[in-house]
């Protein structure tokens, strides 16, 4: 086995098209060589349309690529594999990255790492923190879980009922004209009020619900209140929902280590409100570096790195796509 | 702080989730003191609401649960607007810990859980927070504590929530025992409310809306 891995990672399942290489000996030992990217945005006030961003990824590709490889000072001669993401994800987008990566398989004959987009989410997390074991609040466009690691999984101690922290914002950005990800609109406009307005916070356990969030906040825009205190007030009840259940979850699963990713963990009000936990459970509390929070390459190909050290790998014909792939239902090979 | 009510604060023993929870004195009784401190990230004002809010409820669903034969401990005290709680000292180990532990010791006492649930749920309350550290096994019995996001409800899905959010714990940190601790509490639930199809079917949909959430 190879003491040290040289993966590309392509990431692919929904507005981000990125390729990165890593080099990797293991999760407290390697380098990120490079992670380039380019982001597909819907025209103003629509969401993501998977068609037209699948279009965008495979234009932006080759460019892409080359890049990657040309700041990483590599050819793919030097690669020892090739990981691409399966899912979860939009189809189109998926099949993007799912056929480069096929292609530059038997073209060069690498072996292929099929891997799972949230899990890479975690994964570079610990590897950029140090963080080890921790307990994991996942926040994005697709994901909103609480996790932890045991027995070969990433095990879900809460999650969503319903929509995702992103899924809101976008949504809701939408209802503004705006064009998703609104995320970073969302908090500039919020960071303008102070003034709060009660919004229906729903927590059961270590689960919480937006929906009913998200109904209000459209309520309230439609009734003429002032769109940055909506923001404010959406923005700190979701957030302050977050808080509680990591907190919830921290408490209950006694760990000593907690982290925070996820392209929303990019949020500065989210994160200092994460950070006030870490004090009243002296637990090392970290969020992931603000360039690393969003969907990249490099989230790939570090479980695609680690996979293949692990001693896992497949052939051109099992590198599918999954758009539906639950972290629970991931084995962890690399992990004790 | 002890001696502006009737009860005396001995040593904080626990920081859960929402509250500090102290050993206490209650007219010479080993009381728990919970106490919803002000929380920093939350907005002074949704954060009052709320732990107002919640000693209230916990206060009046822990008695009410009593009342239909649930083991639960006894309120002393109660001021919402403090957000404190006093009540009665379970002497005990949690179902968590003694899962961790002792696994054989600790399946029997899931078929008792499970009975439990169902008779909150018979009697329409909704824990809203089922887990391995909110029972207490004590004199041979698993006592509830915690109901601060208790409520009262009739509707089949709250009480599919209410038993996904224990399936979860145990899939999560009791998975080695989750296939016979679920089956065991499912046991137990079955014997008080009869058949439950249609209840394990929402559970089931419950589990699916938030896991395959894609940004559309
Ligand atoms: N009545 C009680 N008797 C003994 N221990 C208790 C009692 N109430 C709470 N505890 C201990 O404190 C912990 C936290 O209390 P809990 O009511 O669950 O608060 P939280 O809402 O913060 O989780 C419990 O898990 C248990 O260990
Ligand atoms: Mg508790």
């Amino acid at each position: 086995m190879l003491e040290e891995v040289k993966c590309l990672g392509i990431e692919s399942t929904a507005h981000t098209f990125s390729s990165s290489i890593v080099r990797l000996k293991s999760l407290k030992e390697g380098e990120i060589l490079s992670n380039v990217r380019s982001i597909y945005t819907p025209p103003k006030g629509s969401g993501i349309h998977p068609t037209e961003a699948s279009r965008h990824h495979t234009k932006v590709a080759p460019a892409i690529m080359h890049s990657s490889l040309k700041e990483a000072k590599l050819t793919m001669k030097d690669i020892d594999v090739i990981a691409y993401s399966a899912g979860p994800g939009l189809g189109p987008c998926l099949r993007v990255g799912a056929t480069i990566a096929r292609a530059l398989a038997s073209y060069y004959n690498k072996p292929i790492v099929p891997t799972n987009h949230a899990i890479g989410h975690i994964e570079l997390g610990c590897f950029l923190t140090g963080l080890l074991d921790p307990l994991v609040l996942l926040i994005s466009g697709g994901h909103t879980l609480i996790t932890a690691y045991a027995g070969k999984r990433w095990r879900i101690f809460g999650e969503t009922l319903d929509l995702t922290i992103g899924q809101i914002l976008d949504q809701f950005g939408r209802e503004l004209g705006y064009s998703s990800p609104a995320g970073s609109i969302i908090e500039e406009l919020a960071s303008n009020s102070k003034n709060y307005i009660l919004m229906p916070y729903t927590v059961k356990g270590n689960d919480v619900s937006f929906s009913g969030l998200l109904t209000y906040a459209k309520k309230l825009l439609a009734k003429g209140y002032k769109v940055e205190d909506i923001c404010y007030s959406l923005q700190e009840t979701a957030f302050a929902m977050l808080c509680e259940t990591f907190e919830r979850a921290i408490a209950f699963c006694e760990k000593r280590e907690a982290m925070v990713v996820g392209g929303v963990a990019a949020n500065k009000r989210l994160s200092s409100m994460v950070n006030s936990l870490a004090d009243r459970y002296k637990i090392n509390l970290k969020v992931v570096p603000m360039e690393y929070s969003g969907d990249c390459g490099a989230q790939i190909a570090v479980v695609g790195a680690l996979a293949f050290k692990a001693g896992y790998s497949v052939g051109v014909e099992k590198s599918l796509v999954r758009r539906s792939w639950r972290i629970d239902d991931v084995e962890i090979f690399w992990r004790d | 702080m002890g001696n502006i009510t009737e009860y005396i604060l001995e040593r904080l023993i626990k920081k859960g989730a929402e509250a500090d929870i102290y050993e206490a004195r209650w007219y010479g009784l080993r009381a728990i003191a919970k106490i919803r401190k002000a929380k920093e990230f939350r907005n002074p004002e949704l954060d009052y609401e709320i732990r107002r809010k919640r000693t209230l409820r916990e206060a009046k669903l822990i008695a009410l649960a009593k009342s239909f034969g649930i083991p639960t401990p006894l309120i002393y005290f109660v001021d919402p607007n403090t957000a404190e709680i006093v009540m009665q000292f379970i002497e005990g180990i949690r179902l968590r810990e003694l899962s961790l532990k002792e696994k054989e010791k600790a399946l029997p006492y899931y078929q008792f859980v499970g009975k439990n649930i169902a008779l909150l749920h018979k009697n329409r309350i909704i824990h809203g927070d089922l887990t391995t550290s909110n029972f207490i096994i004590s004199q041979g019995k698993p006592f509830l504590i915690d109901f601060g996001l208790a409520f009262l409800s009739d509707e089949e899905e709250d009480k599919a929530v209410d038993l996904h959010l224990i399936k979860q714990i145990l899939l999560s940190q009791h998975y080695d025992i989750y296939e016979e601790a679920f089956n065991l509490l499912l046991e137990g639930y079955r014997s008080i409310l009869g058949e439950i199809g249609s209840l394990i079917r929402k559970i089931k949909e419950i589990e699916r809306r938030g896991r395959y959430a894609r940004v559309v």
